[in-house]
């Protein structure tokens, strides 16, 4: 008992209030590994830029590609290009930097034993990306194929130390090599940050890497701040209340739709400073098992009908969902692609308004009526029409949608049955097929729709109302498919754009999936926080870490 | 004194139960549009006539509602089918306890709560004392071999706080299942899971009985040891059984209430108090939308009928044994 | 005590422990879904699963799970856990001391409290143990997680909880909401031990004879009381420590119930059998604790034992 309260003192006591000019941040879980080529989390790609950098960066504020490591490029033809890397560059450990850390990482990121995620992100159809050193300092990247995105895809690879990691990658512990629990000074990497010190669970600290190859415009070093801290809260609620002390000066995601009044608030006071990055890239969609041979469906066919999703369509009110989910702060949307997708969002895309007579109509066409004068709608064999729906459980923002839903759906006559699940399970359940329909949502990786072709190609793994297909299942998945060719393989801008506006269309004709709303995203920084670059897309501001800093009051 | 306030409240919490959604005037379900987070409305008395004035949304984003005092909405006590009801109207639904974030009534949703949160904490507790006399009778009855394996059995399981071995046990079902599956899942983890302390107490009152001289005389008499057993021992074991009853079922109350507050219980958009207290249960919800804390208040009454109708015994076995 | 009863509980403890962890095992592995699915999420390649599946343990038998379970045990290596990826005795490790903390800074309130209480409520004249006696009930009934609900409105209303740091505040309210019940037990029982013990024949003689002897009958009456409660003590730990799940869950406090709630949900198998372990071995412990305290503070047990 005496013990257990010294325990308990002493935890406690590790959780005092941080010297002022130290930037803390919050993620929801503790990064798993610091090796982004292993472990594809949220956490890791969050803690990656502190401590990594990449070839060429994206300058999330334009979409323009900034020189890094590489300081110069040129493009020897459509799928050819030589980068020229910097000079005397060291790593965190004081060793030189050299095309051959570049060739070590690439044999890392698509070495079978290490299976790399991100290594199958990287290849095109497939195929690798094959990089030839030419000197120390000069490295030739070959595309299998002119590719859109181009030099951008490097954004996300970060070039490891050669000397530190290939007796790991030869032994086939590469996987194991930099956990939570390996001595800090052995992660090494170019980014502005190393890693200091892990409380497990609690927190990671990192101070600045003596190296640090960039200077500020004015000639000083970088980064700025004297020690980052990312704080694991598991819970959001929490981390507001952590935002709201000022007890952090950042959080993991946009603020959520009841916290927006308060933080308005916030903000006159001069406490907190709010950044709307636009509209969120990844919004929730409700979509039916439309593979043949589907289980649900050979009892009830009807699930597979376009009809019925242009009938849900309208009979759910996206403006309810607006105002009761999001409480206002967000907009109606069609398809997956958003305003916040910039450009490549098609305008002339309009979200089906609320209408429950057309849908009405819509059901009674495909047979579905009410035959025996209960209120709901039946099938041709007089068994009532029901939906078994399935969302994640936990998730606020997906079980009040699903809510709504029902309660919508149940108006014109179909019944709803709301089924939660973990997300494991659900993804389990996805992956089988053995669902009736789902409202979930995948985390937008890039703007680029070409960095998303598993979700828009028909045999893509995330294509997810009818995935793995051999042959394009219907004539408008076939032509999606053509669509998008040009999107992945031209270089010319307008080109891409005019193909992936015509997929938008062909979308919102035969809806495979069914988009309500998405929400304004809006992230929260403490007034005292500077050197921000906030972004739309993960990691918020993290990205870009070099110039934080907290000021004192 | 305690044993009068604890069944007027047990009375009230049972009409409740029965009544569900009734006692309100809208249904647990229904979802009002604009009036997401809709603060309580206050009744007013005009003379007899009970009203409450209509709420207006002023702002979504902040929640923020006033009342029109230009206009009233009678109430009626028991008509139309319900405890209270409101004329219709189209000023909008009567909201006594608030709206939760889909708009729906929380005065309604507790009521209808109730009857299946109290409703799988009961028939777990019978359960419990059902498989927990059983076990108790054997052990007393049999021999002392099986006597020394129940009760060692029991003793193992009645160590372990309760919540852990029912979080462990629910887990080895299907993490999702539909209401009335919950309900009977629910039902027999209770019932595993209380029967020790009935068996502890059975086998203690039948060892007592046993060695009284009307079993000795009974047996003697030609009656077997079941008859015995049924028709003379059983009875001796009524009053514990009673107490018993009222202890499980508010720590069987807990724990289904933990079960939902964890997700493991009833699923959404069943009422549930646990669901309910699980969105309630972040600081700004607290400190914005208080009257989302009706389930907590539910609760609490309903222990403290449960407690102060189980009588003032203060004994270790009584006071501590149930695990919340 | 003798040795030998003491090696004897030690042993049936730790078989105990052994058996509890090992029925929580079978069951989190008979569980339908399991963390393969959660592998499939994190877009590995098929080769990638499978590998990570043998390692894991995931494609043995359940009699071969157990095995590999129990032959772990006396080393003290309880595998690893899927979802954090450390092993699971690291992870008891942290956050098993910060639920012995707040359950034992829980305990050791309630019994200061509730001897105090319990101490008061035996010298009190009818009016006042009448209250005290209502409070008691009520105090007793309310379960700690409306408590913990009702202090944390109260703080936030009251504006209380934007000045002290949350993560003081938390377990703070935390820790009392368990405390209040237990106390109020503790108080209840305690009052009635004392008033019993001091009923009795040797008390009574000692009063009559007007020795200075009310203290010294007092002083012997709490002995005999205190027994009676360190008694007790385990199964007011135990209450506690149920209680604490919740608790945790709701203030965010990194202990032993948020994790098997989250090992429980996630069917991290060897996680979920290592939490039933350090519960088992926890209550264990408290038991033959205070079966300890009990003999050395009662000397009449300790005349019977020897």
């Amino acid at each position: 008992m005496v013990t257990g309260t010294v325990v308990w003192w002493r935890t406690r006591s590790s959780v005092q209030f941080q010297p002022s000019a130290n930037v803390v941040a919050t993620l929801r879980t503790e990064p798993e590994s610091f090796n982004r080529l292993v472990t594809a989390s949220a956490a890791v790609d969050a803690i990656t830029p502190l401590i990594h950098a990449p070839l060429i960066k994206v300058d999330r504020t334009d979409g323009t590609l900034m020189p890094w490591l590489a300081d110069r490029w040129e493009a020897l033809d459509s799928t050819r290009y030589r980068l020229h890397l910097r000079r005397d560059i060291r790593f965190s450990d004081g060793t030189p930097f050299t095309a051959d850390d570049v060739r070590f990482t690439f044999e890392a990121l698509y070495d079978p034993r290490v299976a790399s995620a991100l290594g199958s992100g990287l290849r095109i159809g497939g195929v690798p990306l094959t990089l030839t050193v030419e000197d120390a300092h000069t490295v030739l990247l070959e595309f299998p194929v002119p590719y859109g995105p181009g030099l951008a895809m490097l954004d996300v690879l970060p070039i490891l130390p050669r000397h530190r990691l290939e007796a790991s990658l030869r032994d086939g512990r590469f996987a194991q090599a930099w956990t939570p629990s390996t001595p800090p000074e052995e992660i090494v990497g170019l980014g502005p940050f190393v890693v200091e010190a892990v409380s497990p669970g609690e927190s990671v600290s990192f101070v600045p890497n003596p190296h640090y190859f960039r200077r500020a415009e004015d000639g000083s070093t970088l980064p700025r701040a004297p020690r980052i801290i990312v704080r694991v809260v598991p819970d959001q609620s929490a981390e507001m209340v952590q935002l709201e002390s000022g007890a952090a000066h950042f959080g993991t995601g946009g603020l959520r739709a009841e916290d927006l009044a308060a933080f308005r608030t916030l903000e006159q006071q001069d406490r907190v400073r709010l950044h709307d990055v636009g509209v969120a890239l990844d919004p929730n969609a409700l979509w039916f098992n439309l593979a043949e041979g589907a289980r649900p469906a050979t009892a009830r066919p009807w699930l597979q009908r376009r009809e019925l999703r242009h009938a849900i369509s309208r009979a759910v009110s996206r403006t309810r969902i607006v105002d009761t989910v999001y409480l206002g702060a967000a907009q109606p949307v069609m398809t997956p692609v958003t305003p916040g997708h910039g450009a490549w969002h098609a305008g002339d895309v309009e979200p089906h308004a609320h209408d429950p007579v057309e849908a009405a109509r819509l059901l009674d066409s495909i047979g579905l009526r009410d035959r025996d004068g209960d209120g709901m709608r039946d099938d041709a064999s007089g068994r009532t029409a029901r939906i078994a729906l399935l969302t994640q459980r936990g998730h606020t923002i997906r079980e009040r949608t699903a809510a709504i839903i029902q309660e919508d759906l149940a108006r014109v006559g179909i019944g709803v049955d709301i089924v939660a699940l973990e997300v494991g399970s659900l993804i389990a359940r996805i992956g089988s097929g053995d669902y009736d329909a789902v409202l979930f949502g995948l985390q937008a990786s890039g703007v680029d729709p070409a960095v998303n072709l598993d979700f828009w190609l028909p045999e893509g793994v995330f294509h997810f109302w009818n995935p793995a297909q051999r042959e394009p299942a219907a004539d408008w998945e076939r032509r999606i498919a053509e669509l998008m060719v040009p999107v992945v393989n031209a270089t010319d801008r307008d080109t891409r754009l005019t193909a992936f506006h015509e997929v938008q269309r062909v979308f919102a004709r035969e809806l495979p999936a069914i988009y309500f709303a998405a929400p304004r995203v809006v992230l929260a920084t403490s007034s005292r926080l500077q050197g921000v670059r906030p972004s739309l897309l993960q990691p918020h501001v993290l990205w870009m870490p070099d110039e934080l800093r907290v000021e004192a009051r | 004194m305690g044993r009068v306030i604890g069944s007027v409240l047990a009375v009230l919490l049972a009409v409740v139960a029965v009544a569900g959604d009734r006692i309100a005037p809208n249904n647990a379900d229904t979802q009002f549009a604009d009036r997401a987070w809709a603060p309580p409305m206050s009744i007013r008395i005009d003379g007899v006539a009970p009203y409450v004035n209509p709420q207006v949304l002023e702002d979504r984003l902040a929640r923020i509602y006033t009342n029109d005092t230009s206009t009233r909405i009678p109430l009626r006590v028991f008509a139309s089918g319900r405890a209270i009801a409101a004329e219709d109207t189209d000023e909008g639904p009567v909201l006594l306890l608030g709206a939760d974030a889909l708009g729906r009534d929380v005065l309604a949703r507790v009521a209808e709560a109730s009857r299946y949160s109290l409703g799988v904490a009961i028939a777990g507790a019978l359960l419990a004392l059902l498989i927990g006399t059983l076990f108790g009778a054997l052990a007393a009855s049999i021999g002392p071999r099986t006597d020394r394996a129940i009760i060692t059995v029991a003793d193992a399981l009645a160590s372990l706080p309760v919540i852990y071995i029912v979080l462990t046990l629910r887990a080895a079902l299907p993490l999702v299942l539909v209401p009335s599956d919950v309900f009977i899942a629910l039902s027999l983890l209770f019932g595993l899971v209380g029967w020790p302390f009935t068996a502890r107490g059975v086998r203690g009152i039948m060892h007592r009985e046993w060695a009284l001289p009307y079993a000795e005389a009974a047996l003697a008499a030609g009656a077997s040891r079941l008859r015995v057993l049924v028709v003379h021992l059983l009875p001796a074991t009524f009053g514990f059984l009673g107490t018993q009853f009222l202890l499980l079922v508010p720590g069987f109350l807990i724990s289904e209430v933990t079960l939902s507050f964890l997700g493991l219980g009833f699923p959404e958009p069943t009422p549930s108090w646990g669901t309910m207290l699980q969105a309630a249960s972040n600081v700004r919800v607290m400190a914005e939308a208080p009257w989302m804390l009706a389930p907590a208040v539910a609760l609490a009454l309903t222990s403290l009928a449960l407690h102060l109708l189980s009588g003032r015994r203060k004994d270790a076995l009584t006071v501590f044994s149930r695990a919340r | 005590m003798t040795g030998s009863r003491l090696i004897r509980r030690g042993l049936s403890a730790l078989l105990f422990i052994a058996l509890m962890s090992s029925v929580a095992l079978v069951l989190a592995r008979v569980a339908p879904g399991d963390y393969t699915d959660v592998l499939r999420t994190s877009r590995l390649s098929d080769e990638a699963v499978e590998r990570e599946r043998a390692r894991l343990y995931l494609d043995r038998s359940l009699p071969e799970l157990s095995l590999v379970w129990l032959s772990g045990l006396p080393r003290l290596d309880m595998r690893e856990s899927y979802r954090y990826a450390r092993p699971v005795t690291t992870l008891l490790a942290e956050r098993t001391p910060r639920t012995v903390g707040l359950v034992g800074a829980a305990l050791l309130l309630s019994l200061l409290a509730g001897v105090l209480w319990g101490t008061i409520r035996a010298r009190a004249g009818t009016r006042v143990a009448g209250a005290m006696d209502a409070i008691t009930g009520v105090a007793v009934a309310v379960p700690s997680i409306v408590l913990l609900f009702g202090l944390l409105a109260v703080a936030v209303r009251t504006g209380l909880l934007s000045h002290i740091d949350q993560s003081i505040a938390m377990p703070l309210a935390g820790m009392l909401a368990l405390a209040v019940p237990a106390s109020a037990g503790i108080g209840a029982l305690h009052a009635q031990a004392l008033e019993e013990a001091l009923a009795e024949p040797w008390a009574q003689a000692s009063a009559s004879r007007g020795l200075s002897t009310t203290r010294l009958a007092w002083k012997l009456g709490m002995r005999i009381a205190l027994t009676r409660l360190t008694s007790v003590t385990p199964l007011v730990a135990a209450n506690i420590l149920g209680a604490s799940l919740l608790v945790e869950v709701v203030t965010g406090w990194a202990g032993l119930g948020r994790l098997t709630f989250d090992a429980v949900v996630a069917r991290d198998v060897f996680l979920v059998a290592g939490c039933t372990a350090a519960v088992s071995a926890l209550i264990a412990a408290a038991s033959l604790a205070s079966d300890v305290i009990v003999r050395l503070l009662d000397p009449r047990t300790r005349e019977e034992h020897g």
